[in-house]
């Protein structure tokens, strides 16, 4: 009896998490809630849009008994190395519902397109054991922050293509997060990265829209968590497990008053604002991944077309390129939702060229008088 | 360019602004591990009850710092080196425990004594973990370790 109403229970809140719609995605009519269809695991809300007449719920995926949040953990527990017997068995203890190793092998043939880790597994189960594949730690700073990174994945991308041999240090760097991070620097209440405002000159610097497999990525696991913050965690997850890129999430970072004046004075770069000396400027990397050549840091915003976090996403590449000692040329910024993704270089933020033409040294100018 | 002429390590040749260590901290006393074992060390100097092993316990206390900041600086040249001396701090903070335990059960009956210890000892032991931990993730890194160039 007890299992049972614990069943009963956990799918309530199972409901509750699932994306509420308020416009139709059709026409963005108003659409008014018309009754909940009963599945065998869940409940499912279901809308209609007076204007079109359609009925709909908010999932994409569809003709599933199971519920989406049990198959994205079973895939997530597949890629984190463990056996088809062990994943049934944690489902199990997870949600109380009972699985079979089938439908778990047929859930993974069936979302391919959402787990390109898939191609590096099978080198990785030879090399690695679950414990060292990935590096986890509590930060308890401000808030909780849940850092993770990759290890084995970060190993092969390395080896993969000889133009990513250059980012060693950025793995040195993640290795060492964990342990020798200065916590009590994150404690203090220091200026936070996220909440400076965009004093930056956004002149030569092109903000390029772009189809990427992030927005994807968001896409496909948003329909299944309604709250925002969990969300954030959710996609993080998901994307630091199954996708063949991203290599840490939540990474603390931090800029200080020599960092900032090496930028300003010996390299020369325009910085719109100072820290004073024993303060610090601290935030939190949402997403690193490395591919094509350059370390991109990434940023989820919910509404990304209305926000344009330039000066956050610049001041993390500043301060990462700093404590790796990788040139901020190498770094690209990128924040994205479910259906836009915008990117750009900070080094055009802080570095601008100079328009006036170089002559040959062999010729002068000439100067009339 | 006001920076550039306030410096004064520019005469020697040495360019504070260039450098940086590749690590999350730019010195050891950013560590962790190294304040809360001064702190520590501090507490234990303060209790009054100690009598005889005062001396001792100071001493082995004040040795863990100490031994963290020269594995700290020893790393990047000679890893193995480093790696004896953190074990070396891992020994003393043992040491610690034993004497704290020995202490311990002499003031048994005396409740104040006996938490102030026992606190103490909860807390040397997740010291113990960190500077674990610490080996492990320096012996990842540093143990092939180049020591590359800065490139900013």
């Amino acid at each position: 009896m007890k299992q049972k109403q614990l069943t009963e229970e956990k799918q309530k809140e199972e409901l509750k998490h699932y994306k509420e719609f308020k416009r139709c995605p059709y026409c963005s009519g108003k659409i008014i809630k018309r009754g909940i269809r009963k599945k065998k695991f869940e409940k499912v809300q279901i809308y209609y849009c007076k204007k079109c007449d359609k009925r709909f719920t908010s999932q994409i995926t569809k003709n599933k008994t199971y519920p989406l949040r049990i198959i994205l953990d079973s895939l997530t527990f597949y890629n984190k190395l463990y056996s088809f017997k062990e994943i049934r068995n944690l489902i199990e203890h997870k949600y109380g519902i009972k699985i079979s190793s089938q439908i778990i092998s047929r859930w993974i043939e069936k979302y391919k397109d959402y787990l390109p880790f898939l191609r590096m597994r099978e080198f990785i189960v030879k090399k690695y054991s679950r414990k060292d594949l990935v590096e986890e730690s509590k930060l308890i700073h401000q808030q909780i922050y849940d850092f993770k990174f990759h290890r084995a994945k970060t190993d092969l991308i390395l080896n993969e293509e000889f133009r990513h041999f250059k980012f060693k240090p950025l793995k040195d760097f993640l290795e060492l997060v964990s342990s020798e991070c200065s916590h009590q620097i994150f404690r203090e209440k220091q200026e936070r990265a996220s909440e400076k405002k965009n004093d930056f000159d956004l002149n030569q610097v092109k903000i390029i829209p772009k189809r990427s497999s992030a927005s994807k990525f968001a896409n496909f696991i948003i329909q299944a968590v309604n709250n925002n913050k969990e969300r954030h965690e959710v996609l993080e997850e998901f994307m630091l497990f199954n996708d063949s890129v991203t290599i840490a999430i939540e990474v603390p970072v931090l800029l200080d008053f020599d960092d900032l004046n090496h930028y300003k004075y010996q390299l020369g770069f325009d910085i719109p604002f100072s820290i004073k000396e024993e303060e610090y400027l601290t935030g939190h990397i949402d997403l690193i991944q490395i591919r094509n050549g350059s370390i991109y840091i990434l940023d989820f915003k919910p509404s990304a077309k209305k926000e344009k976090p330039i000066a956050q996403l610049t001041l993390y590449a500043l301060a990462l390129s700093r404590l790796t000692g990788i040139r901020l040329y190498h770094f690209k910024c990128a924040w994205f939702d479910s259906k836009d993704y915008f990117e750009f270089f900070p080094l055009h933020v802080v570095y601008k060229l100079n328009k006036k033409k170089r002559l040959p040294k062999n010729q002068e100018r000439l100067i009339i008088k | 360019m006001e920076y550039n002429k306030n410096n004064k390590f520019r005469e020697n040749g040495y360019n504070r602004n260039n450098f940086r260590v590749r690590s999350p901290v730019k010195s050891f006393r950013d560590l962790e591990v190294y304040q809360i074992t001064i702190k520590l060390s501090n507490l234990i100097k303060n209790l009054d009850f100690l009598e005889n092993e005062k001396d001792k316990l100071k001493d082995l206390s004040e040795d863990i710092p100490r031994l963290i900041a020269e594995a700290y600086g020893d790393k990047f040249e000679n890893m193995e080196l480093s790696e004896k001396k953190l074990d070396k701090a891992i020994t003393s903070v043992v040491d610690i425990i034993t004497k704290l335990d020995i202490l311990r059960e002499r003031f048994l009956e005396e409740r104040e004594k006996k938490e102030s210890l026992d606190k103490l000892i909860l807390k040397y032991g997740y010291q113990k973990l960190k500077i674990l931990n610490l080996k492990k993730a320096w012996k990842r890194v540093f143990d092939n370790f180049s020591g590359g160039k800065n490139e900013n």
